[in-house]
């Protein structure tokens, strides 16, 4: 219940910080939209795309756009610069609370608003375009996307908390950033369908957890995938999840001996 | 004008001191410049690893506009983009007072007061790559062909820098949208898109035209594929929205509290 408390609270924070969430909500929606024109240029100009018609690429972006918004946590500028280089940790740590789910609570409210104004915009552009989406509409394949896209929300708050708390060991990080955000570009299916990459980098995303973020989220709710592949995908999720959250654990406990409070 | 020269001398030398003073800082930003410019290339090949040719760009004219786009963006990195990024702190730590006393034009030290060195890198590798990509095309380039390419290659920047300008001038007021600089990166990004990409959006493209134009006019210089409406569009562009960066930073300044100074 007290989590409740701390998730209500950070909404009144995040109601001071509209317009910026709007400029974020701009930034998150440039990119896929962009390649979204860029692929109906591709399916127009006769091209083959294997599985992919106009309508399921156009679809598969626009569902990046809610995804992207909803499902890419951004925690690891927050712990790496404000609580391990300024010190700010130790304010979480007098508290009584785990900081890991103090950090879930803070960062839950910026997903849930920025995933609902990705949905605005969506049917806004759904309504402009006329670009179907292609949403599934058989119950159990929901249900289950529901369960894919939960786990992935977990692997992508894991996978950033674990990057951020890098920082007790990196002290200019910059650079690092950099990189992981490429690679997640790329193997994340921000930049386009995993299956429609050379074959080779297709089988490395599928075993890398970037792909259970953000791809399997969409294409499962697209309605891609049938019961069986589903469930593997689950599977493969929930052992990504379970590495993940034994390297958090050990990062965490080898970390803080290391942390020194240094500008407090 | 002399003494704006001098000045800018004086920066160049300053920022290399920097330079060398913070050297994990260098290879950070380094390694981020290379980064994102090999990312942008290797980006196209994916893209078009199932495509031939998208919007009557064929593979090889998207990379080599991606050769330019590279070496343009690095040319505006190297110039300008650090100097928007501390735009909003100047002004919301009231910092910008240290600029406007100064008996100098306060735009241009707002916008050269930072040299990127790294830069240079990701504009040679941009060159070339386009460079190498001409070659493989065997592209038969004119020297006006070339000295096009630069100079409107020149107006584009410009063009590019103008509407950063008037955007993060906007913080006077929203001193808070620190973001707005993350927004104009990925606009850039836009750049790198052939413009007939975007004649489908209606409403939209109409604002989106100056930026479309900027870079891929010049590209389409080298492989004679330009009409003089882009090129007659793309000056009058720069010019007005560098005219309008002018005239609404000095209203701007009308507006600022310099709170916390």
């Amino acid at each position: 219940m007290r989590y409740l408390r701390l998730f209500l609270l950070h909404f009144e924070f995040l109601a001071e910080h509209r317009s910026r969430s709007l400029v974020w909500l701009l930034i998150s929606l440039l990119n896929p939209l962009l390649l979204l024109l860029f692929w109906q240029g591709a399916a127009r100009s006769g091209n083959n795309l294997s599985s992919w018609s106009t309508n399921t690429i156009s679809s598969y972006y626009l569902l990046m756009v809610i995804a992207s918004a909803f499902l890419t946590a951004h925690v690891e500028e927050d712990i790496s610069k404000y609580d391990i280089q300024y010190g700010g940790l130790s304010k979480y740590l007098v508290r009584p609370f785990s900081y890991f789910w103090l950090k879930f609570f803070e960062e839950l409210p910026f997903r849930v608003l920025q995933g609902f104004y990705g949905i605005i915009v969506c049917i806004g552009i759904f309504l402009i375009f006329r670009n179907f989406l292609v949403v599934s509409n058989n119950l159990p394949i929901i249900a289950l996307s529901l369960v894919v896209i939960i786990f992935a929300y977990f692997l992508s708050f894991i996978f950033k908390m674990i990057i951020g708390l890098l920082a007790f060991w990196l002290v200019d990080i910059g650079g690092f950033y950099q990189l992981i955000e490429i690679i997640l570009l790329i193997f994340a299916g921000y930049l386009m369908p995993l299956d429609l990459l050379p074959r080779i980098l297709t089988q490395v995303s599928y075993i890398l957890p970037f792909s259970y973020m953000i791809y399997f989220p969409i294409v499962s709710i697209e309605g891609k995938l049938d019961p069986a592949s589903l469930s593997r995908v689950i599977i493969v999720q929930a052992i990504w999840l379970f590495i993940l959250v034994f390297v958090y654990k050990k990062i965490w406990k080898s970390g803080l001996k290391k942390f020194t409070a240094l500008g407090q | 004008m002399k003494k704006y020269f001098k000045v800018y001398k004086t920066l160049l030398q300053l920022n290399l001191s920097t330079l060398t003073a913070y050297r994990a800082n260098f290879i950070n930003s380094l390694i981020s410049s290379l980064a994102w410019g090999s990312f942008s290339v290797l980006s196209v090949f994916l893209l078009t690893s199932k495509t031939s040719s998208v919007y009557g760009w064929s593979k090889n004219e998207l990379l080599i506009l991606i050769g330019a786009y590279n070496i343009f963006i690095g040319i505006f990195h190297l110039l300008f983009s650090r100097n928007f990024d501390r735009f909003s702190t100047l002004i919301h730590y009231g910092q910008l007072d240290g600029l406007l006393v100064k008996p100098m034009d306060s735009q241009f030290l707002l916008s050269f007061w930072f040299f990127n060195y790294t830069s240079f890198f990701r504009i040679l590798l941009g060159i070339l790559f386009t460079v190498y990509m001409l070659f493989q095309t065997h592209q038969a380039l004119s020297f006006l062909a070339i000295l096009g390419f630069v100079i409107f290659g020149i107006i584009g920047i410009l063009l590019l820098y103008s509407v950063w300008f008037i955007i993060v001038t906007f913080t006077i007021w929203f001193t808070r949208l620190s973001n707005l600089v993350e927004l104009l990166y990925n606009l850039n990004g836009m750049t790198r898109y052939p413009q007939e990409m975007f004649r489908g959006t209606k409403i939209i493209f109409f604002f989106l035209l100056p930026i479309t134009l900027a870079l891929t006019t010049p590209t389409k210089l080298l492989f004679s594929k330009s009409s003089t409406s882009d090129f007659f569009l793309l000056f009058i562009f720069s010019v007005i929205l560098f005219y309008i960066s002018r005239k609404f930073w000095k209203f701007a300044l009308k507006f600022y509290t310099s709170a916390s100074s």
